[in-house]
């Protein structure tokens, strides 16, 4: 994919939660949700999806149920705990205050001697 | 064949993998045809393309089954994750649940914990000993398994000795024919560390010390603490440098642990060394207890054996010999080099008694040297604080059982609701886990303060340096507390869950099962019988203890103080030495309190003399089973300050001291062997030489000691000081407090120190004790063995009876009913009382007598521990029934009177 920005580590599990912070999806479900809303910005390798999952699912920020699909598939569906909505507060706090402050500096004119 | 629940544990564990398998191929193949289905439908793919794509966008992986694999891993991880996560939150749960139980009963929280407390700490306290003794390898000290000191092995009649002592010329001779490939090094120490003088007058001070060579340190591999050990070339014949090296605890006290320390002067004995280093914390080296000072044995003027030819003289025996053998060399080689080279170097007695050179393992020899039978009697002590543990342990078993009782309905109802077994067992266990690790947190404390306090009254001799609890001790006690957590809390645990609930949950909580009862009336008769056998042990090692204390000795050791002061060290002739004490002996007994004083060559204990007796018309003397004659010089009130008494006679007085008249004080087996039915007053003996001048016999004394407080009969003679040989070259002072008891001689020691100190400047240090501390060692393993078989069996009983009146109260609480219709039926108050007394007496009375024959067969291991008592000594057996059920009784008796007050009316009506 031409224009693909490269995906910055420790970026997915924040995305994950946000995504999950909808509605509880299945991991198709989830990547597609990802790749739409980024405006297929990113090139999202999609085992990762599943491996940020179960990372979250071992801290308990998510917790996951086998269910059908519409399709009448069998599939995991993932949702948020309270610890996962707590933890997805505070991280995307910390994102918003990090990128204005990285963004600040690189926006600041250079000063004229 | 395996037990049953083995192969299910394999089982469980593949099927759990089987289904994480199962998971994650699932899911991702859910996602792999969502994603072609996606990529046909909207961007018009083959399938086969799709299907690549799909892959390709799953981290670009040459195929589904890689993809399988770098999940699974992850799942993995993730299962992982959770099942510790789960496990860790039920723990908690269990023991949130068991502080809310806890929280609701504090005061059966208070008699559990103390129970444990009191076991617990009774091991951890005898641990700290044993652990010293027994356990420990010496501290700071590398590979000490290479390590032996070398000892003259060789048979006498039946018995093999070993004499670890040997002329400072074999020590030489050793070191310089065995250094080699098989044995990287030798040194050699003073036979045993001694009390050092340190400075001079008012401010003279004493200190344990040793003697070593320069190749001591490097021998034991240990590295000082500050500053540097000694060097080769600061230990060499005949005079070496005065350096010192201090302990580190004498670094702390004296020098309040400063690095200022080092270069400063310690002022021993004639000469004044500089201190070039600090040993490590806890370094003891070969020996037990603490050392304060180590300095060269070539540089300690005045401090050594052998005079001045202590480097060549044969005669004077000081020096112990260590090496360390080189990786790999059987000690067998080491020996046969060893013999070689003793025999080479000419040591006259060796080839006549057949001896070889023995290498004894160091930690075996440093036990045996210091402690022999004391040793035995705290390994068995240990053996003992355990039977304590099983006691209360036993004891925590049964308050549990009852409160399981108690709580039985409640536990019905969760197992009828389905509540698993493990779910039943696990917080009863945290429960009692919980109790465990408190009572151990409080048995630390004890452990303190009664190590502190046991090394005080049985070990006063032995410098312990460091507090009774540390790493040791601590991890010690927690195992202790762990173990005793479970197994205390697993019986009643485990009964709670086998009870069928519909039982449990039909009868009312009151007319329970028969199991709990017949549990715990086993609990108890087993804490009666465990007690029995400790209060057997208590009864054999006291009775021993009083046997000793009642031997006549022929002085009074506890009521007499025993004064020394080197003089030798500052060089002082004879005759200047002698004036000196007259002076202190004049000043002593004109203190205030102080009765009786008197200067003399030695006393009982402090080594003695053997001399040559002639007695006139005789050929021969039979000798007594103690062996002599053994001689003494004395001045006048020497036997008063004593407590000897004259038989015949009388004692010298300073006519004889100035007279030139020859005159013996001989003691009663002299009398009577040397002059059988005659009175031994005026006769004549030669000491010293057949052509000694007569000495007339003035006085005849009791028997008492030559050196240890239990010996065979001796031949003693004693002479006036001013007629003492110059050989016996020693002086001491003896002194008896004022008021003929002198119950309390440790209050005048001070005065005492004082008055001698300031008897000339600049006097070296006066050591002030009581006479019976040289025998603390002799008398340590009974005085070790009465108070903490003492100590153990009081504490048996306690808890015995505690678990005996739990036992009684529940069971009338019980049977309030049952009582109730006796009552009501005409049973009175002093009936109901016999009624339940004889319950509790019966169950005592049986573990009892199970208790007595386990002390009869274990008799036999202390026979050897005792002094004059048989094992099966009917007065202590006697002695220990009648108080056991008198215990019994006691512990009856509040149940009893309860039983006996039950109101008739009102128990029937509770039903």
């Amino acid at each position: 994919m031409p224009g693909a920005l490269p995906f910055l580590k420790g970026t997915m599990d924040i995305l994950v939660l946000k995504a999950l912070g909808w509605t509880p999806m299945h991991g198709f479900e989830l990547a597609r949700w990802l790749e739409e809303r980024s405006g297929a910005a990113f090139e999202i390798d999609e085992a990762a999806v599943y491996q940020s999952l179960y990372r979250l699912e071992a801290k308990a920020l998510v917790a996951a149920e086998w269910g059908r699909s519409e399709k009448g598939y069998r599939a995991r569906y993932y949702r948020l705990t309270a610890a996962g909505r707590e933890h997805l507060r505070r991280e995307a706090a910390l994102w918003r205050q990090y990128a204005e402050v990285v963004a600040s500096i690189l926006d600041a004119a250079p000063k004229k001697a | 064949m395996l037990r049953p629940g083995i192969p299910r544990a394999f089982r469980l564990a593949l099927r759990r993998r089987d289904r994480l398998w199962r998971e994650v191929r699932d899911e991702i193949d859910h996602h792999l045809a969502l994603a072609v289905e996606e990529l046909v439908e909207r961007r018009g793919l083959t399938p086969e393309a799709a299907r690549a794509e799909a892959l390709r966008r799953l981290g670009g992986a040459p195929s589904v089954e890689d993809v399988h694999q770098r999940l699974l891993a992850a799942a993995q991880r993730r299962e992982d994750r959770m099942r510790l996560r789960e496990r860790l939150g039920t723990i908690a749960d269990d023991l949130r649940y068991a502080l809310r139980q806890l929280r609701r009963s504090p005061g059966f929280a208070l008699a559990v914990a103390a129970t444990f407390a009191l076991g617990i700490g009774a091991n951890a306290t005898m641990f700290g000993v044993v652990d010293r003794l027994l356990l420990r390898p010496p501290a700071h000290v590398r590979e000490p398994e290479r390590l032996v000191e070398l000892g003259a092995r060789w048979r006498w009649e039946n018995d093999t000795m070993t004499q670890k002592s040997f002329p400072y010329v074999t020590y030489r001779a050793l070191r310089r024919g065995l250094v080699g490939p098989d044995v990287e090094e030798v040194a050699a120490t003073t036979y045993s560390a001694g009390d050092f003088p340190v400075g001079r007058g008012e401010r003279a001070r004493s200190a344990r010390g040793m003697l070593v060579s320069a190749s001591y340190f490097p021998l034991l591999g240990a590295r000082p603490a500050l500053g540097r050990f000694f060097l080769p070339d600061e230990d060499v014949e005949p005079v070496g440098a005065p350096v010192a090296v201090i302990g580190h605890g004498y670094w702390q006290r004296a020098f309040g642990g400063s690095p200022a320390a080092l270069g400063r002067g310690l002022e021993i004995g004639t000469r004044r060394y500089t201190i070039v280093g600090v040993a490590p914390r806890g370094f003891t080296g070969v020996e037990l207890g603490a050392v304060d000072v180590w300095l060269p044995i070539s540089s300690a003027e005045g401090l050594r054996f052998g005079g001045a030819e202590w480097a060549t003289t044969r005669r004077s025996t000081w020096i112990r010999v260590f090496a360390r053998v080189a990786p790999g060399v059987p000690r067998e080689r080491v020996e046969a080099r060893a013999t070689a080279i003793n025999l080479e170097a000419g040591e006259p007695r060796m080839p006549g008694m057949g001896a070889t050179i023995a290498a004894i393992p160091l930690v075996a020899s440093i036990r045996a040297v210091t402690q022999g039978v004391t040793a035995r009697v705290a390994g068995l002590l240990g053996l003992v604080s355990g039977l304590v543990l099983l006691i209360a342990c036993a004891n925590v078993a049964n308050l549990l059982l009852a409160r399981a009782l108690r709580r039985r309905q409640e536990l019905a109802v969760r197992v009828a609701l389905g509540a698993s077994r493990a779910r039943i067992v696990r917080p009863m266990l945290a429960e009692s886990l919980l109790l465990a690790l408190l009572g151990g947190a409080a048995a630390l404390l004890i452990a303190q303060w009664g190590g502190a306090l046991l090394r005080v009254l049985v070990f006063g001799d032995l410098r312990w340096e460091g507090s009774p609890v540390d790493g040791r001790v601590l991890a010690f006690t927690a195992l202790a507390a762990t173990l005793t957590g479970v197994a205390a809390g697993l019986i009643p645990a485990l009964q709670a869950s086998r009870l069928p609930p519909s039982a449990a949950l039909a009868s009312g909580a009151r007319e329970a099962g028969e199991r709990h009862p017949r549990t715990r009336a086993v609990l108890v008769a087993a804490q009666a019988a465990l007690a029995v056998v400790l209060l057997v042990g208590t009864g054999l090692f006291v009775r021993s203890l009083d046997n000793l204390r009642e031997l006549p000795l022929g002085m009074q050791p506890d009521r007499v103080l025993l004064a020394t002061m080197d003089l030798r060290l500052l060089g002082l002739t004879m005759r200047e030495t002698d004036a000196m004490f007259r002076r202190m002996e004049e000043r002593v007994r004109a203190l205030p309190g102080a009765g009786p004083a008197a200067v003399a060559v030695t006393v009982p204990g402090r080594g003695s003399y053997g001399t040559m007796v002639r007695v006139p018309g005789l050929d021969s003397v039979p000798v007594p089973p103690g062996g002599g004659p053994f001689v003494n010089a004395v001045r006048p009130g020497f036997f008063a300050a004593m407590g000897t008494r004259i038989l015949r006679g009388r004692e010298f007085t300073e006519a004889d001291e100035s007279s030139r008249a020859r005159v013996v004080v001989v003691n009663e087996t002299m009398a009577r062997l040397a002059w059988p039915g005659q009175d031994a007053l005026g006769k004549c003996v030669r000491v010293g030489s057949d052509t000694a001048p007569c000495a007339e016999v003035i006085g005849v004394a009791e028997n008492s000691r030559r050196q240890d407080w239990v010996e065979g009969e001796i031949f003693h003679v004693h002479l006036p000081l001013s007629q003492a040989p110059d050989w016996m070259a020693a002086r001491l002072l003896v002194v008896r407090p004022a008021g003929g008891g002198g119950r309390y001689p440790e209050r005048l020691a001070a005065d005492v120190r004082r008055a001698m100190q300031t008897a000339a400047p600049d006097l070296p240090y006066a050591e002030v004790r009581p006479l019976e501390t040289l025998y603390a060692s002799e008398l340590r393993p009974w005085r070790l063995g009465a108070t903490m078989f003492g100590a153990f069996g009081a504490l048996a009983v306690l808890l015995a009876a505690v678990g005996l009146y739990g036992v009684m109260a529940l069971s009338v609480a019980q049977r309030t009913r049952e009582l109730g219709v006796r009552i009501a039926l005409g049973a009175r108050g002093g009936d109901v009382v016999r009624l339940v007394v004889r319950q509790g007496v019966r169950l005592v009375a049986g573990g009892t007598v199970v208790g007595l024959a386990a002390a009869l067969g274990a008799g036999r291991w202390v026979e050897a521990l005792l002094f004059r008592v048989s094992p099966r000594d009917p007065a202590v057996y006697g002695g220990v029934v009648l108080l056991l059920l008198a215990v019994g009784v006691a512990a009856c008796l509040v149940p009893s009177w309860r039983a006996a007050r039950v109101d008739p009316a009102v128990a029937l009506r509770a039903e």
